[in-house]
C-alpha cells in the first residue's frame, strides 16, 4: 500500500504538486482506519492530504483517474469479457516462447493491467535520452528492446489467430486483435512519447517558467488564450503587492504620540501610562486620472494597466478613466458597474468608440482641456498611455502644457521600445518634455515596476 | 466522545443539523481520528463555519470561537495582561509590600526583595485567556474554530504554525503551555488570500463547493420541514440556474434557505416567475446580479420548469 502511495506521490509531484514527507505520513496512517475498498473515501483521503490548493483540484482528479482507472481499467475489461481465456492463453503462449526476454515481459505484465515497471522502465529511457548520458549505466531494456517485444507480441497474436482461423468466430478474432492492437499502440505511443504523466519537467516549473515568458512578452504580441492568463498573473501580482503595501502602511501609520488619549487610557491604571497610543497618519492618497489609448497598437497594455490600477482603487482617493481614439470617452462608470475584466470586455464593445478612426493625440487633449477639466487639481496624478503616434495631425502641445499646469504630475506610458520612438509620426519626444516621467511599457514586468512605484 | 466510523459520523452530524457529503464525513472523520486540523475552503455559504459547530454540537464538545479580521494580534487572540488588576492587587497588598522591603538597607537590596517576588504577580491568575489560550487551558476536548484565517495577517498566520503543530504556545514571562487535550481545529477561509504552504502542510484540506440538487433538497428538508417537496425542487432547480449565470455573488445554501422561509412566511406554495421576480432580493445581494436575473428571467423558467 505504502508503495502504491509512493508512486502516486511521485507521479502528482511530477505534475507539480507540492508534497512534503509528512503529509504522506499522515496520509498513510489515515488510510490505515479507512475501509480501503470504498473508493470515494480512499480518493477523499489522498485529496484532503495532497491537494491543498483549490485550483489544482481538477489536476488532480485526471492524474488520480489516469493513476488508477486508465491503467488498471483495462486489465478489468480484459477479465470480463468473454475472451479472458483466450487472451490468458496468448499470454501464456508469448511467455513461453520468451521466457528471458525483459521487455517482452515488462510489456506482458503492462498488458495484465500493472504498468508500474513498464512506465518506470519507460520514464528511465526518456530521461537518459534527455539528459544525453550514454555512460555507464546502460538501462537494462532499451528503446529498440521494447519496440521490438511490441512487434514481437503483434506478430505472435497474429499467429494465434490464424491458428484458430476455423475454431474462434469471425467476430472474437476481431475483439481480440482489437484488444492487442490497442493496448499495444498505447504502451508504443508511451515508449515513444512523453505521455502526460511521465514528464521530465514538472508542470510547476514549466507553468513558472510560462509566467515569465508571457510577463516578458510584448503586449502587442498576445494571443487571446495568453491574455487569459494574464489576467490570473495580474491578480496574483495584485494580491501580493497588497499584502506589501498593507504591511508597510502598517509600519509607516505611527505618527506622533497621542497624549489625550494615552493619558485617558492611563486612567485606567491609576495615571499609569501602560499603553502608549500613537496618532495614525493620515493617509496620503492621490488622485488618478487615466487617458488611455484603445486603438489597436495600444489596447493591451491599456487592458492591463487599467486592470491594475482598478484593483489598487483603495490605495487612491479616486481613479477616473478615459479612452479616445480620435474622441475621448470616459468609462469610470463602465468599470465601476462590473467585474473589472468584464467591464474591460464591455469598454470594447462601446458603441462610443469608433475604431476606423486615426488616432488623434491634439484632438484629445483639446477635448479633455475643454469638458473635463475639473477632474484635475494639484493632487492628481495624470497617466496617459499611448504610442504617441498622432498621423501627423497637430500635436497642440500649448494645451498640454496648460495640463501640466494644472495637475501634480504628469507621466507617460509608452508600449511602444525606446527603439522606435523617434521615428515616423511618434510625437513622444515633443510631449516628454511636459511630462513629469516618460516610460517604456512594453510587458508585465515594466507594467508591474511602474505600478510599485505608484502605490508604495 | 468520539466518531465510530465515517458512516456514523455522517449521522451523528445529521442529528446535530447538518447533511454531510461522503467527502466531508471522511475528512471529518479522519481529523478528529488523527487529532490534524482542517483547513476548510470553499465559497461564502456554503456551511464552513456551520460544519465545526455541528461537529461540537455532536461530540458534545465546547466551542471556542476566534474571528480573525485584519490586525487581529495576539493581545486578541491568545492572551493580556490585566494590569488593571496586577495594580489593584498592589494597592491593597501595599502593607505587605513595606514588610518585605522593610529588612532592605538600600535601594538594591530592595529592588531583590521585590523581584523575588515577581512570581507573584506575573503569574496565570493576572492573565486575561483570550480564545486560543483558553483553548490549550481547558480541561475537556475543545472545538476551535479559526474562522475567516484568511483575512488575517501573515504574522499572525506564521504565528498560528506553533498552536497547530504542537498543540501549544509559549508566554515569554510564563513559559511554554501545553494543551491539556488536543483541541479538534477547524480554519475556514475564503480565499481572499492564500495561505502559506506551511500552514496547508499542517492541515488536512477540505474543499466545500455548492452541494448538488439532492444535496440541498435535503438540506431544506432538514432545515425547513414546513415547506412542501414539490416547491423545494422547483426552488432549488431555480437555485441552480441563477448559479448558473456570471453573478458577483452567487446564492449559496444560506440564501437558498432564507429564500424558502421567506416563501413559507408569504404563504406560497407555487413558484411562478412572478414570485422569483418579486422576491429575488432574497438571494441576489447585488443590483447588477439582480438586473442579470431579470433580463434572463424567462430562460430561468424554462429551465427550471416553473
Amino acid at each position: 500500500m505504502v508503495k502504491l502511495v509512493l508512486d502516486f506521490v511521485f507521479t502528482l509531484r511530477e505534475a507539480g504538486f507540492k508534497i512534503s514527507p509528512s503529509e504522506i505520513i499522515d496520509c498513510t496512517k489515515q488510510l490505515e482506519i479507512i475501509n480501503l475498498l470504498d473508493e470515494p473515501c480512499f480518493k477523499t483521503v489522498l485529496r484532503a492530504n495532497f491537494v491543498k490548493n483549490i485550483k489544482k483540484q481538477d489536476k488532480f482528479n485526471i492524474i488520480y483517474h489516469l493513476f488508477f482507472h486508465e491503467m488498471r481499467n483495462d486489465a478489468s475489461i480484459s477479465q470480463s469479457v468473454p475472451l479472458a481465456e483466450t487472451i490468458d492463453a496468448i499470454y501464456a503462449e508469448i511467455k513461453k516462447k520468451n521466457m528471458n526476454d525483459n521487455a517482452l515481459n515488462l510489456l506482458l505484465d503492462f498488458l495484465k493491467g500493472n504498468p508500474l515497471k513498464y512506465l518506470e522502465t519507460v520514464k528511465n529511457i526518456i530521461s537518459k535520452k534527455e539528459k544525453k548520458d550514454e555512460g555507464r549505466l546502460i538501462p537494462l531494456v532499451s528503446l529498440s528492446d521494447i519496440l521490438s517485444a511490441i512487434n514481437n507480441i503483434n506478430m505472435e497474436v497474429e499467429h494465434f489467430l490464424k491458428v484458430r482461423q476455423f475454431v474462434m468466430t469471425w467476430n472474437n478474432r476481431k475483439a481480440v486483435a482489437g484488444f492487442f492492437s490497442q493496448k499495444l499502440k498505447k504502451a508504443e505511443m508511451l515508449a515513444n512519447n512523453q505521455p502526460l504523466n511521465i514528464k521530465k519537467k514538472s508542470d510547476e516549473v514549466v507553468y513558472e517558467k510560462r509566467i515569465d515568458q508571457l510577463s516578458e512578452k510584448s503586449f502587442l504580441s498576445l494571443t487571446n488564450r495568453e491574455v487569459r492568463q494574464m489576467q490570473e498573473i495580474v491578480a496574483q501580482f495584485v494580491r501580493k503587492l497588497k499584502d506589501t503595501i498593507e504591511n508597510r502602511r502598517k509600519r509607516q501609520k505611527k505618527g506622533v504620540l497621542d497624549l489625550k488619549k494615552t493619558l485617558r487610557n492611563a486612567l485606567r491604571y491609576q495615571g499609569i501610562p501602560f499603553k502608549i497610543i500613537y496618532k495614525n497618519k493620515p493617509k496620503n492618497k492621490g488622485k488618478i486620472v487615466a487617458l488611455c489609448d484603445v486603438s489597436n497598437s495600444v489596447w493591451e497594455a491599456s487592458r492591463f494597466m487599467l486592470n491594475m490600477l482598478y484593483s489598487f482603487q483603495d490605495c487612491f482617493s479616486q481613479v477616473r478613466s478615459f479612452v479616445f481614439i480620435s474622441r475621448l470617452c470616459e468609462i469610470t462608470k463602465t468599470l465601476e458597474k462590473h467585474e473589472i475584466n468584464r467591464a474591460l470586455d464591455d469598454v470594447i464593445k462601446d458603441s462610443r468608440i469608433d475604431y476606423n478612426e486615426k488616432t488623434n493625440y491634439g484632438a484629445v487633449f483639446d477635448f479633455f482641456y475643454d469638458n473635463h477639466l475639473d477632474v484635475l487639481n494639484k493632487k492628481t496624478t495624470l497617466i496617459i498611455i499611448g504610442d504617441g503616434r498622432s498621423n501627423f495631425y497637430d500635436t497642440r502641445e500649448d494645451i498640454f502644457e496648460k495640463l501640466k499646469d494644472k495637475v501634480k504630475r504628469i507621466i507617460w506610458l509608452n508600449p511602444e521600445s525606446t527603439m522606435f520612438w523617434k521615428t515616423g509620426d511618434s510625437l513622444i519626444e515633443t510631449y516628454r518634455n511636459y511630462c513629469h516621467k516618460v516610460c517604456e511599457c512594453q510587458n508585465l514586468i515594466q507594467l508591474e515596476a511602474f505600478i510599485k512605484t505608484l502605490v508604495i | 466522545m468520539m466518531f465510530q466510523n465515517i458512516e456514523d459520523t455522517k449521522i451523528q452530524l445529521e442529528k446535530a443539523g447538518y447533511i454531510c457529503s461522503e467527502s466531508i464525513a471522511t475528512v471529518v472523520f479522519l481529523a478528529i481520528a488523527t487529532q490534524k486540523p482542517v483547513l476548510v475552503e470553499g465559497p461564502a455559504g456554503v456551511g464552513k463555519t456551520q460544519l465545526a459547530k455541528a461537529v461540537s454540537q455532536a461530540l458534545g464538545h465546547k466551542l471556542i470561537r476566534l474571528q480573525c479580521y485584519e490586525g487581529l494580534d495576539e493581545a486578541k487572540a491568545l492572551y493580556e495582561w490585566e494590569y488593571a488588576k496586577q495594580l489593584l492587587y498592589t494597592q491593597i497588598m501595599k502593607d505587605k509590600l513595606s514588610e518585605i522591603l522593610a529588612g532592605a538597607s538600600n535601594l538594591s537590596e530592595a529592588v531583590d526583595l521585590i523581584a523575588n517576588q515577581e512570581d507573584a504577580f506575573f503569574s496565570e491568575r493576572f492573565i486575561q485567556p483570550r480564545p486560543l489560550l483558553e483553548v490549550i487551558s481547558t480541561k475537556d476536548t475543545s472545538v476551535l474554530l479559526i474562522d475567516e484565517v484568511d483575512k488575517s495577517d501573515p504574522e499572525f498566520e506564521a504565528f498560528l504554525l506553533e498552536l497547530l503543530s504542537d498543540f501549544q504556545i509559549t508566554i515569554p514571562e510564563i513559559g511554554t503551555k501545553k494543551a491539556v487535550k488536543i483541541p479538534i481545529v477547524f480554519l475556514t477561509s475564503n480565499n481572499y488570500r492564500d495561505m502559506s504552504d506551511a500552514l496547508k502542510r499542517r492541515c488536512l484540506h477540505l474543499f466545500i463547493d455548492y452541494p448538488d440538487r439532492e444535496l440541498e433538497f435535503e438540506i431544506v428538508r432538514l432545515k425547513i420541514p414546513q415547506i412542501e417537496k414539490t416547491l423545494i425542487k422547483k426552488l432549488i432547480n431555480t437555485i441552480h440556474e441563477i448559479r448558473s449565470f456570471d453573478l458577483k455573488k452567487k446564492p449559496c445554501i444560506s440564501e437558498t434557505l432564507d429564500w424558502a422561509q421567506a416563501l413559507v412566511v408569504l404563504q406560497i406554495s407555487e413558484l411562478s416567475p412572478d414570485v422569483v421576480r418579486k422576491t429575488l432580493n432574497v438571494i441576489c445581494k447585488y443590483k447588477t446580479d439582480t438586473d442579470l436575473i431579470l433580463d434572463n428571467m424567462d430562460v430561468i423558467s424554462k429551465k427550471a420548469g416553473l
